[in-house]
């Protein structure tokens, strides 16, 4: 009969646990029930640990809030907020209406509104144009949804949230202590912790399929919605225009905050493009746990376009105004006799920008180059150290941004719009190096 | 607001041309006879400009004298408009070489009618200058203005050569002014520099052909 060593060492028959004689046989089968009872424990143990490394393996990681953000001063905030003029193009509780020859998007929502009063055929021209300068998102669930710490991030370093809204964020020259203030005063509140235990993040994977969210939103760095935004051969609607990318969310959005917003984005936000598509309480829990912690690709690294060589024909100041400064530019770089005195912030100031007294409606204007930091004059054709002209310098950097770096000391321009194209970008290099035909 | 100041003042034209008959423009006439007018001065003004630029400077002067038809005793504190257009009535008189003939007010036929309107022309601009300081454009065509003047074409060299210093000569003209003065000067170098700026800038034919100075000169 083969022996084993009991529990406790001792040598026991393997069928009867005895220990060998007839007394020794007596003893073991009185041990088989704590046998029994101890085997059973160590099973217990065994498959309660097994349980928990299984179920570990296939519940996500809940998302937790970021360690509160240094503070910065409110009240300092909201007078950096009037400085900067955040309210040009952000309507906001916290910041002063501006009149409609300081709103970036006033004149062309009433264009598209047919507010605006101008000669009739004037209007259906300018339609045309400022279809896609019409929408600007508002900060009204600022102070309930948005983190701070992104929100400061995003003031110093802006990104691109809505793939497509032509306008983005400009870059402003806001040191880290403003961006602080602001970012405090605009997102005060501290976060409280949200617990997504039992939601279902493939649940909220096919929800956000069947819902259709797609048809706005882009969720880059997952598997792509089977529903997509409508390529705009046209400009976007208002919906798609002002939809951000998911993908920011969990960096951007408080838990909770996104919680009530897909509960009711109207009950949130009165007037939102958002729809209210009629989620529970559960759906909008596994809907908001996918968003947040469904597992992204790395954003693809992207470089400036190629630089194109100057063309070989002859191009004028009427051409480059017509393609360039007198589609874009002269927005912000306009010619205040002609605008009421407002010149707009590359002129006569504004977004926190002194005036630089650089106009770009004219072919004088753009001659007659900008104020430096002394009030000296300089030309915008000077060459900057590697021998590119400032104005160029400038449109080249706008690319460099548009590709996630930014050039030292060179703010690029169109500030808050997207980069010239290369063609643009030949035309004016051109342009310049012709001598500047008029 | 200026903008309300305009359209109220255009809306009483309007009426006031309706009630002698005369047809508005450029909007249609309601039924109920009231009718906004939308500022036709600044687009007339900036037609002016263009023609300047275009070198069609007496269509230029007949552009603003139908906006300003009394410029010349125009005050350089009217406006911005009134401004901008007293300028282009000097650049019009100098780059006529002072023979702007337009209206009543202005003629330039003999050489003393052509001095005083390029005297109102220097005196325009030297008053723009001091309203508008640091303005690379006003400033260029001060230039021009003086080095049509004998008797200042030591101002107009150093204005011009410290503006070309900077890249900030705004004209061909302005070029071909300093060219000029170069010439005049001795200096050959800086001559032909100006002279090739002035050509690759130049919009039109001509531009660039040194000027003769004008009756004023000494």
């Amino acid at each position: 009969m083969p022996r084993w060593p009991d529990l406790w060492g001792r040598s026991v028959n393997a069928m009867t646990g005895s220990a060998g004689d007839g007394e020794a046989q007596a003893s073991g089968l009185r041990l088989w029930p704590a046998r029994l009872a101890t085997a059973a424990l160590v099973a217990l143990v065994v498959l309660v640990v097994l349980v928990a490394a299984i179920g570990c393996r296939s519940s996500p990681p809940e998302p937790s809030p970021p360690p509160p953000a240094p503070s910065g001063d409110v009240a300092r905030g909201l007078a950096l907020i009037q400085r900067y003029e955040c309210g040009r193009c952000h309507d906001g509780a916290y910041m002063d209406p501006q009149p409609r020859n300081k709103h970036c998007f006033r004149c062309h929502q009433d264009i598209l509104a047919g507010r605006f009063d101008a000669p009739p055929e004037a209007v259906r021209e300018w339609r045309q144009r400022v279809r896609h300068l019409a929408f600007v998102p508002s900060l009204a669930l600022s102070q309930t949804h948005y983190r701070r710490a992104w929100m400061e991030r995003f003031l110093l370093n802006p990104t691109d949230l809505r793939p497509h809204l032509v306008p983005t964020m400009p870059r402003l020259a806001l040191s880290p202590s403003e961006a602080r203030d602001i970012a405090t005063a605009i997102a005060p509140g501290d976060e409280p912790a949200v617990s997504f235990r039992g939601a279902d993040a493939a649940r909220g994977r096919e929800l956000l399929e069947t819902k259709g969210c797609g048809a706005c939103h882009l969720f880059t760095g997952v598997p792509q919605l089977s529903t997509t935004p409508p390529s705009s051969g046209g400009a976007p609607t208002a919906p798609v225009a002002l939809a951000p990318d998911l993908r920011a969310a969990r960096e951007k959005l408080r838990a909770d905050g996104l919680l009530e917003w897909l509960l009711d984005p109207a009950a949130v936000k009165p007037g939102t493009q958002m729809p209210d598509v009629g989620l529970s309480r559960s759906e909008a829990r596994d809907i908001a746990l996918y968003i947040l912690t469904a597992p992204l690709d790395a954003v693809k690294t992207t470089s400036p376009p190629a630089r194109l060589p100057t063309l070989e024909r002859h191009v004028t100041y009427d051409e480059v105004s017509q393609r360039v400064f007198r589609k874009t530019c002269w927005h912000c770089h306009s010619e205040p006799d002609y605008a009421i005195g407002e010149g707009g912030p590359g002129n006569t100031g504004g977004f926190g920008f002194k005036g630089r007294g650089l106009s770009l409606a004219d072919y004088d204007g753009v001659a007659s180059g900008m104020l430096d930091e002394h009030g000296d004059r300089q030309s915008v054709f000077a060459p900057m150290p590697d021998g590119t002209p400032r104005l160029l310098a400038a449109l080249l950097a706008r690319q460099v941004e548009e590709a996630g770096e930014s050039v030292p000391g060179v703010r690029g321009m169109p500030l808050g719009l997207p980069a010239l194209s290369p063609e643009e970008i030949q035309l004016v290099e051109t342009w310049i190096k012709e001598g500047r035909p008029e | 607001m200026r903008s309300n100041l305009i359209i109220r003042a255009a809306l009483a034209a309007g009426l006031a041309s309706m009630a002698l008959g005369a047809a508005a423009e450029p909007a249609s006439a309601c039924d109920n006879g009231v009718q906004i007018v939308v500022d036709t001065m600044t687009p007339r003004i900036a037609r002016a400009e263009r023609a300047l630029r275009e070198g069609k400077h007496t269509l230029a002067a007949v552009g603003v004298l139908q906006v300003f038809p009394n410029i010349r005793q125009g005050q350089i504190t009217e406006g911005p408009l009134k401004l901008r257009a007293m300028r282009l009535m000097a650049l019009a008189a100098v780059r006529t070489d002072g023979a702007l003939t337009a209206g009543k007010q202005w003629r330039g036929t003999t050489a003393e009618e052509q001095r005083a309107n390029i005297e109102w022309a220097i005196a325009t601009l030297r008053g723009l200058d001091k309203v508008r300081p640091n303005t690379p454009s006003i400033q260029t065509d001060l230039g021009e203005a003086l080095a049509k003047d004998g008797r200042s074409s030591a101002e107009a060299l150093t204005l011009l050569s410290k503006l070309a210093d900077r890249d900030l000569i705004t004209s061909a003209e302005g070029y071909a002014a300093l060219s000029r003065l170069r010439e005049i000067a001795g200096d050959t170098a800086g001559r032909d520099a100006a002279a090739k700026r002035c050509e690759a800038m130049a919009k039109t034919p001509g531009t660039c052909r040194a000027g003769r100075t004008s009756g004023a000169a000494a």
